[in-house]
């Protein structure tokens, strides 16, 4: 799976968590950019994307999630 | 099989006055405080009013509950006080409980600075001193209000949060009732995501942690504030409380099948169903307690506990399980079983109204 096909996987989690059909995101997309992205949408994205994914986020990269490239580095 | 503790009487305490929904959508927005209430559960808290404070809970939970069973002050051997919010740095609050209850001068006090976790563990210290045969009857004392060391404005901390004690008799258990077993452990790497960092000795009180800070959320605190990470603390309970039952289990040499209750930590709504969820934990073995009172902290799991009572919902001989989690990271958890003659309700308030 290329990181455009990752992305665009974890852009349909963000668009079911955060109840914006619509929305596109890129590398940078960020907190800062939708206020809707607070802490509980943090975890259900995590959660969503660990089981789409087969993996489990490091503790600390939970604690400091900003940006979705973030996310990214971790796909296998 | 060498002796150990059985819990014979439990009470809790929550304070009198309630914190609505009504009221915290004027300090934070409605739609703010609903979404937060959605994924909780929780429509109301129970919170000190100034001048009270967490052993004053303790003490009405178990003033209560020695009056309510009878059992004389002096009669008590053993007195583990767990709370984060104490009287004072020194001495530790079991000190000042003691007097207060009119203890014995042979009564050991312990204080146990332990987080959500301190059940379980206030339960294996105790278990210990049975087993040592320096303890005959205990009274455990689990009580926290956070409500006077979390911001005003920390809305994810202010919405989650309630004040309240338990308390818990111990007496010497008959046959194969008491409790059972013990697993406990902590991921240290995570201490820093609930945590009050200037607190103490590493980082004093100055004029500089009074300074208020204000999140990207808008969230204000400040250093002298406790504060949560709550990503990382509901990411680290989804996955590490199941794994860690499911060890526990094993440990045990018990299923869910064979346990009448589970009871977990009430930290919010969503993040309880999902680890019942994860281990398969039926609906009649459930059991919430967070709705009108709040995450209570350290006192959150025996409370738990003591409204199971309430409700009649502890049958005689009933197998409970229950887990504990949070500062430290740290887990607890132990296997309980009801005597035969069951656990009768304290007939007594839950509410505290003044401080007497």
């Amino acid at each position: 799976m290329t990181r455009n096909e990752k992305l665009l996987k974890v852009q349909e989690i963000f668009r079911d968590v955060l109840d914006q059909p619509g929305l596109c995101i890129s590398e940078t997309f960020s907190t800062t950019d939708c206020p809707e992205w607070d802490s509980v949408a943090t975890v259900q994205i995590i959660l969503a994307t660990e089981a789409a994914f087969d993996i489990r986020v490091p503790m600390e990269t939970v604690a400091g999630l900003h940006q979705v490239s973030e996310l990214l580095d971790l796909l296998p | 099989m060498l002796p150990h503790a059985a819990i014979t009487a439990i009470h809790h305490c929550v304070p009198a006055r309630r914190l609505t929904e009504a009221e915290l959508e004027t300090r934070f927005g409605a739609r703010q405080v609903q979404s937060i209430a959605k994924l909780s559960g929780i429509r109301e808290r129970r919170i000190v009013d100034p001048g009270m404070t967490a052993s004053d809970l303790a003490f009405a939970a178990a003033d209560r509950l020695l009056k309510g069973r009878g059992i004389p002050p002096e009669s008590i051997d053993l007195l583990v006080v767990a709370t984060q919010t104490g009287d004072y740095q020194i001495p530790g609050t079991a000190f000042v409980l003691h007097e207060r209850l009119g203890l014995s001068q042979r009564c050991t006090v312990y204080d146990l600075n332990q987080g959500c976790a301190a059940y379980p563990y206030a339960l294996a210290l105790a278990q210990g001193l049975f087993a040592a045969g320096l303890a005959k009857r205990a009274l455990i004392l689990n009580t926290d209000a956070l409500s006077g060391i979390i911001h005003p404005l920390d809305r994810t901390l202010v919405t989650l949060h309630g004040d309240g004690a338990v308390a818990t008799l111990l007496e010497p258990a008959q046959s194969d009732e008491g409790l059972l077993g013990f697993h406990l452990g902590v991921d240290s790497s995570g201490w820093r995501y609930l945590s009050m960092p200037a607190s103490g000795a590493r980082q004093p009180r100055s004029e500089q942690t009074r300074q208020e800070n204000t999140d990207e959320a808008g969230c204000v605190r400040t250093p002298e504030h406790f504060q949560m990470n709550g990503q990382a603390i509901f990411h680290f309970a989804i996955h590490k409380v199941p794994e860690v039952t499911r060890e526990a289990l094993t440990r045990f040499g018990v299923s869910v099948a064979d346990l009448d209750l589970v009871i977990l930590h009430q930290a919010n709504r969503f993040m309880i169903e999902q680890i019942y969820k994860k281990l398969a934990v039926p609906v009649e073995k459930q059991f919430f307690y967070l709705e009108e009172v709040g995450n209570l902290s350290g006192a959150s799991a025996p409370a738990v506990l003591s409204e199971a009572v309430r409700q009649a919902r502890v049958k005689p001989g009933a197998m409970i399980l229950l887990a504990a989690f949070g500062v430290g990271l740290s887990w607890g958890l132990t296997l309980i079983r009801i005597g035969p003659q069951g656990l009768a309700p304290i007939a007594a308030s839950t509410d505290l109204l003044s401080v007497s």
